[in-house]
């Protein structure tokens, strides 16, 4: 059974443009309602068995999360410029909160995501997110990053086994090696660029009578090496939503996707040019197109009746690890 | 009672949706289906804001869900009954409408460029010239701190040479008399490089002080240096920069709605220009103000292009990775071409 996607270009511009003047207009508070907006936007538009996602968060929450977070930040960035303690203490004070932040941002995204009445719920469990965002970093740092895929892995397992809907369970199991290949054509790729921009820079230098290079000779390199990168990324990103949706269970029942890579990388390429070209007013349209594609190859394939999985009593999230784990870079993108 | 409309209906308990009709009376929704007849009040009903083109999804009492296909007239007839704020109404309109779309478009071009160019750079000058001078040393040795533990290394000048750049340094600074008590360090860095810090520390590498001593008019070289140092430090341009930058990436954030997006090519890249742009504009404003020091100092101002020549002379010439002083400044050939254009 297929995902369909209804949401359109035109119409998500219009909304998009019209909430962003109302976040410049209010000094940003209203970005918490245009990010309950745009978030009810793509789930809204999302349908699965005739039946559309919902997404029901207070804006109000949102706010309060933003708002300490902006605060942490200014404290961080300008007080922190001269008080170099107050600096190391909001690292730190972010690290250590950090296994929370994701927890209660997971949270209160399940909570406040519906599919035909029933609410998502996450599991929370501070301590196995610890573990996974304070321990193994350091396990990463001390084998030079080797451990990263791995790491990756048990992300994507963390954050999808401990979601569920209702009585329904998700569920991922993947083999240890599992994201090993994927890291390794990503690295070589990365690599591959910062040499030939090693090299361009070199005869850049070259033809520059042996002086220094300036910013705007590095270009090129820079260039090569960003598209790269980002490539890199959108590579990795589509190799592991394969491997990932192709696994997950949702109790008998599974998920099936049939993405591209190659099509995934073209089309984002194609993205960042448009949006490059248009000064980012491209965004909603890239957006719009993004999500039409995952959904677009992305089937469920139930084993049963799915009409048996019930209510159960749930808590809230809260709003500040909501925000405050977007700070990480860290978000679902269910 | 109004013509009944299909819409989907969940218990809430379970994952079956029903197809049921909905027809709409003056104070409530009745709600009929197989085994199915509902009449709830509209009180009871909690109905999400419209948005685009989404079913409304109707949370009413005793937990059972409603998903009201997009229907103009129905959700004139629900807005009608039950009076929606008119916050999310007049939301609603400007979201619909292609004029309100492109009017909200070119008022945002106006007021980003205008807070970008005008308003964040104003706000930032203001705060930074009313910051207390406590602070603001604070701030610098802060700075100087880190730099000095990351790159820091101990002059080798001889006494003559450091006194002689001294000098240069005191009589800058007696013309200039500086909000702050400024202190030149002599510093042993592997390129020539200078730079001011907030608070009044001012670091030059003892390589500069070797080049312009053996050039005809060494002192003057090192005056202009030095008054286009001071004037970054009496402008405040260190602090003003540190708050523009926190200024803009909030902007850019709260604008683009996702912090996450921060870390993208796509953002990042817009971010740098608008800073390097900045900084660029300091540079500008340090040229000028250390023109008209060196006048008021009896100098000839032709000192400073010289210096900038002298130094881009003696750019390295193999790959270093220093680009602190040369990435930030507009191209020497300009400022240069520039400053003599000025006399």
């Amino acid at each position: 059974m297929p995902f369909i996607f209804h949401g359109e270009t035109r119409e998500f511009f219009r909304i998009w443009i019209v909430n962003t003047l109302l976040t410049l207009l209010t000094l940003g508070v209203f970005s918490a309602w245009a990010k309950v907006r745009k978030r009810r936007y793509f789930r809204g538009n999302t349908e699965l068995f005739g039946d559309r996602f919902d997404y029901t968060a207070q804006a109000p929450r949102l706010l309060i999360g933003n708002a300490i977070v902006v605060l942490l930040f200014l404290a961080y960035a300008l007080f922190g410029a001269v008080y170099p303690v107050v600096r190391g203490g909001a690292v730190l004070l972010f690290i250590a909160l950090l296994p929370w932040i994701v927890v209660r941002s997971f949270s209160f995204n399940a909570h406040n995501t519906m599919y035909r009445g029933l609410r998502f719920r996450f599991h929370p469990s501070v301590s196995a997110s610890a573990m996974l965002y304070l321990l193994k970093p350091i396990v990463i740092v001390l084998t030079l990053g080797l451990y990263y895929p791995a790491w990756a892995r048990d992300r994507q397992i963390f954050s999808l086994s401990r979601h569920r809907l209702g009585t329904a369970y998700f569920r991922l199991e993947l083999p240890a090696g599992s994201f090993y290949g994927t890291y390794f054509l990503g690295g070589c790729l990365v690599i591959a660029a910062a040499i030939v921009a090693g090299i361009v820079s070199f005869l850049i230098a070259k033809l520059n009578d042996g002086h220094s290079l300036t910013q705007l000779q590095l270009l090129p390199a820079i260039l090569v090496y960003g598209a790269a990168a980002y490539i890199a990324k959108h590579f990795i990103f589509a190799e592991i939503f394969k491997r990932v949706w192709n696994e997950v269970r949702l109790d008998e029942h599974h998920f099936r996707t049939r993405m591209d890579s190659g099509e995934w990388v073209g089309m984002q390429i194609f993205h960042l040019l448009a949006m490059i070209a248009t000064c980012g007013l491209a965004y909603p349209w890239a957006a719009i197109r993004s999500a039409r594609y995952l959904a677009d190859h992305l089937e469920f394939v139930p084993a049963g009746p799915i009409e048996t999985i019930a209510r159960v009593g749930s808590t809230a999230g809260s709003a500040v690890g909501d925000t405050a784990a977007e700070f990480a870079g860290v978000d679902f993108g269910l | 009672m109004s013509e009944p409309t299909p819409a989907r209906y969940y218990d809430g308990e379970t994952l079956a949706a029903k197809p049921v009709l909905v027809a709409l009376t003056l104070s409530s929704l009745h709600v009929t289906g197989e085994n199915l007849d509902l009449t709830v009040p509209f009180a009871d009903a909690a109905r999400a804001s419209r948005l685009g083109r989404l079913p409304r999804f109707v949370r009413m009492a005793g937990g059972g869900h409603l998903a009201l296909p997009p229907d103009a007239e129905l959700d004139a007839r629900i807005d009608r009954s039950t009076a929606p704020s008119r916050y999310a109404r007049l939301l609603h309109t400007l979201e619909s409408h292609t004029h309100a779309a492109t009017g909200a478009l070119l008022l945002l071009v106006v007021l980003l460029t205008g807070s970008i160019w005008f308003a964040l750079p104003a706000l930032a000058r203001r705060a930074a010239y009313a910051t207390p001078v406590e602070l603001e040393e604070r701030a610098g040795r802060a700075a100087f701190a880190v730099f000095n533990q990351q790159i820091g290394g101990i002059s080798n000048l001889p006494p003559e040479k450091a006194g002689w750049a001294q000098g240069s340094f005191w009589r800058m600074v007696t013309a200039k008399n500086p909000h702050v008590q400024p202190r030149l360090l002599l510093l042993d860095l592997n390129v020539p490089n200078a730079f001011a810090f907030p608070g009044g520390i001012v670091v030059m590498s003892d390589s500069i002080v070797h080049l312009a001593y053996n050039e005809p008019n060494g002192a003057d070289l090192l005056c202009a240096i030095f008054a286009h140092e001071l004037a970054h430090v009496e402008r405040r341009h260190g602090l003003q920069l540190v708050l523009r930058h926190s200024a803009t990436l909030v902007t850019v954030a709260t604008i683009t709605g996702d912090l996450s997006t921060l870390t993208a090519f796509s953002t990042t890249l817009p971010f740098l220009l608008i800073q390097r742009g900045y900084a660029r504009e300091f540079e500008r404003e340090a040229d000028l103000d250390a023109i008209a020091l060196l006048r008021s100092a009896g100098i000839d101002p032709n000192a400073l292009p010289r210096a900038l020549e002298l130094l881009e002379k003696q750019r390295p010439s193999s790959g270093t990775t220093d680009f602190t002083y040369l990435s930030t400044h507009p191209s020497t050939e300009d400022r240069v071409q520039s400053l003599r254009a000025l006399k």
